[in-house]
């Protein structure tokens, strides 16, 4: 192949990349705005405050009757039952993200902007995130609390680790929220839509219990079977990729059901 | 067939009475559906029950298509349709990503551990043992399934996996998988078998330490020596006939053990390879320069398998006396279970709880038969230092016979049952080495005219591979969380309520009121 010269173009590999970085960042900005401005919507309203009232009332009372047991190590219940105050409260706290705008119109102004429906989805979804990272924030007090109270000689390793862990946990959950609120403009469909799904991916394996074939499968869907291990101080990467593997179907779904309005 | 069937009038009410109802049908297909699911959990041996609900659904579902079938079609083809397809198509096939992507992930062990003790890692001796390994390991673990034990075991296992790609485990339910565990001889929850080219490990519930001593155990290379005393006119390995042991010989040859004969008179000394010696039922006493030999060889904690025969036999009554037992004259003879009615046989069904008597605890179901069985007891007095754990004894109607002329009854003097058929004695020798002996009151239940009869095979074969079983030590230190105790004062009580249930709550909900406020005005 005589005069067959490959040509560099000295620029292209620049050309190539830096489009696909800014093209992040822009999006990342505009889902950043969207965002802000539903936290900003989220926290304007009473609903925000309220449940993260009860959420922190919650956790005090059950701090208070497991300290009563003297054991810094016992702690781990309060994060066990902390998960599933998350399943009660959460519905009530997505069921408004998308559902709000649909009742008041303004869904439409949102998705004929130029916004794509998933920065619009994602935006929604960071609202939810932005409530449960402050509701957990406000409950770091238990770990400083445990440390002082035992002298320093509680292992607050699986603390952090079940902090994490409901991160985690809840990220699937807030989408599932964002998505039964894309579905319906009734609020209360919404956190009831929301409640079921939760409940049936809570309680999936319990009729299963330790059964082989198919109740692995059920018990590998099932939510809350993999969150002990992190309170337990493991961090398994597994656990995260199922959990972000649901956030993302979730967000997935929910975007189609906002695409759909175009086509349906 | 369908165009004559649809002028019929019942055709056409069932066509409408489907049509009017496709979404009351559709839901009731969906309730089957799950129902067959539950069935299938439920009842996974009889495929008829959840087949069948299945059957019915995909009938129901079967007519709905054929009579919404111009629908169907019309809907599909719109654009509306092709968007609902495409999305539906679509989803799908994430979905089947996302299966996989956690099916892979789940396949690995890549975990991160907080805790100050490292209580989700393997020790550095364990990782170290697992790096060198050359053999397959198959590990089998069974546990009840509702027991926290399960899980337990199940993520000890797969750190292990993540550390060798040697080893393979299933952690089952025996009560769920009865024929497993009939293969690996197990009857109850807290066994895990080891398994590596023939060699087998059972391991009765323990943790990292227990389990990686016995992938030490089945994957060395070691086959343990087994040497038969001979001379005094002791059953021999080498005999083929009714009253020697080549069928034993042959069977342990198959698990990995190297057996010889052993003339100590000429030697003089027991070899140094020698990890059990057997003295299977000697006639004639041994000499004093023998007895001698074995002693500093059993000081050193040797192992010794010694079958007693009744008189004439010599009864070894100085060893006895050190591991706490003594013997008479005379033969065991057990009136129960004695289906052949020989005075001289005795069905041994009560097995006590010992690592020998492990693979029969079925209580009561299985039995070894011995014949000729000297009369062992306990002394009231065990020397300190020495354990002894009864195997396998006779029932309480049992009597020692002293005479075997005349009729066989029980006289006066004759002690009453239950004598000890076999027993391990332990002797500490120093903090790590144990002397180990296995004392079995009859050297015929191993003959090849009786070792097929019940389980005489199997308990012979255990008691060797417990005498050879070496004592695999590695340190490692449990992982017990150091209880770190809370003490409040009264004042640290007094703080911890009004923070939690007051202070807090009603800073948030103030905030709230701020923020409602600042929005009305």
């Amino acid at each position: 192949m005589k005069g067959a010269v490959t040509v560099l173009h000295p620029g292209r590999a620049l050309i190539l990349i830096r489009p696909l970085w800014t093209r992040i960042y822009e999006w990342l900005t505009v889902t950043a705005l969207i965002a802000r401005r539903e936290i900003r919507s989220l926290f304007s309203s009473w609903i925000a405050y309220v449940t993260l009232t009860f959420f922190a009332f919650l956790i005090g009372l059950m701090f208070i009757s497991i300290l009563q047991l003297g054991e810094a190590g016992q702690m781990r219940v309060l994060y066990w039952n902390t998960a599933i105050i998350l399943i009660f409260v959460l519905p009530i706290v997505t069921m408004r993200l998308l559902a709000e705008e649909r009742r008041l119109g303004t869904l439409e102004l949102l998705l004929t902007s130029p916004v794509t429906d998933w920065q619009v989805v994602v935006g929604k979804f960071s609202a939810g995130f932005f409530w449960l990272l402050t509701g957990l924030a406000l409950s770091l007090y238990v770990p400083y609390l445990i440390n002082r109270f035992s002298g320093g000689t509680a292992d607050l390793g699986p603390y952090w680790t079940a902090y994490i862990g409901l991160a985690f946990f809840a990220a699937p959950l807030i989408a599932i929220g964002v998505f039964w609120s894309s579905v319906t403009d009734n609020q209360i469909i919404a956190a009831m839509g929301t409640f079921g799904t939760y409940l049936l991916l809570y309680i999936i394996n319990w009729p299963t219990e330790g059964a082989a074939g198919w109740a692995e499968i059920f018990r590998k869907i099932s939510l809350y079977y993999r969150f002990q291990d992190f309170t337990a101080g493991l961090i398994k990467f597994q656990d995260i990729v199922y959990y972000l593997c649901w956030t993302f179907l979730a967000l997935y779904l929910s975007v189609q059901v906002l695409a759909s309005r175009r086509w349906r | 067939m369908g165009n004559r069937l649809r002028g019929l009038p019942i055709t056409k009410t069932l066509r409408r009475l489907i049509h009017e109802n496709a979404l009351p049908i559709l839901m009731t297909i969906a309730v089957l559906s799950i129902g067959a699911l539950t069935l299938r959990l439920a009842y996974p041996a009889t495929p008829l029950y959840w087949g069948s609900v299945l059957g019915v659904a995909g009938l129901l579902l079967l007519a709905l298509i054929a009579v919404e079938f111009r629908e169907l079609l019309t809907f599909l083809i719109s654009q509306k349709g092709q968007m609902g397809t495409s999305v539906l198509v679509s989803t799908l096939l994430l979905i089947g990503i996302l299966v996989l992507i956690v099916y892979v992930a789940d396949r690995r062990e890549i975990s991160w551990d907080w805790t100050k003790i490292k209580r989700h890692s393997l020790s550095p001796q364990t990782i170290n043992v697992l790096k060198n390994l050359k053999k397959e390991v198959k590990v089998y673990a069974f546990y009840d399934a509702q027991s926290p034990e399960f899980p337990r075991v199940q993520d000890l296992l797969r750190r292990y996996r993540s550390h060798s790609a040697k080893i393979s485990f299933q952690v089952v339910d025996p009560d769920r998988e009865p024929l497993l565990a009939r293969e690996k001889e197990v009857t109850g929850s807290g066994i895990t078998i080891f398994e590596a080219n023939g060699k087998k490990e059972r391991v009765s519930f323990g943790g990292e330490k227990e389990f990686t001593g016995a992938i030490i155990k089945v994957t060395s290379d070691k086959k343990p020596n087994v040497y038969f005393l001979v001379g005094h006119g002791e059953k021999s390995p080498e005999d083929f006939g009714a009253t020697g042991i080549s069928n034993l010989k042959t069977g342990l040859e198959r698990q990995n053990y190297i057996i010889k004969t052993l003339k100590l008179m000429t030697e003089g000394k027991i070899p140094a390879d020698c990890d059990v010696l057997v003295i299977a039922g000697a006639q004639q006493s041994l000499l004093p320069q023998e007895k001698k030999v074995i002693d500093e060889y059993l000081k050193k904690g040797g192992k010794l398998l010694l079958m007693l025969e009744p008189d004439p036999a010599p009864s070894f009554s100085d060893w006895l006396d050190q591991w706490g037992l003594q013997t008479n004259p005379g033969i065991v003879v057990e009136p129960e279970n004695n289906i052949i009615a020989d005075a001289a046989a005795v069905f041994a069904l009560s097995f006590r709880f010992h690592d020998i008597t492990r693979p029969f605890q079925k209580a009561q179901q299985e039995a070894v038969l011995f014949v000729t069985a000297r009369p062992l007891k306990r002394k009231s007095q065990v020397p300190s230092g020495v354990t002894v754990s009864e195997l396998i004894e006779s029932s309480a109607n049992s009597w020692r016979e002293g005479e075997l002329k005349g009729a066989v009854r029980k006289d006066q003097g004759e002690e009453g049952g239950p004598f000890i058929l076999a027993c391990a004695v332990e002797k500490t020798i120093s903090d790590k080495k144990k002397q180990r002996t296995v004392v079995i009151a009859d050297s015929d239940f191993f003959t090849n005219g009786l070792i097929a009869n019940l389980r005489n095979g199997a308990f012979a074969a255990s008691c060797i591979h417990w005498l050879a079983g070496e004592d695999v030590l590695i340190e490692i230190p449990p992982k017990e969380d150091l209880p770190s105790r809370m003490f409040l004062s009264r004042h640290q009580q007094v703080f911890t309520v009004v923070w939690s249930l007051i202070a807090l709550p009603l800073a948030i909900l103030m905030t709230g009121f701020i923020v409602w406020w600042n929005r009305r005005g």
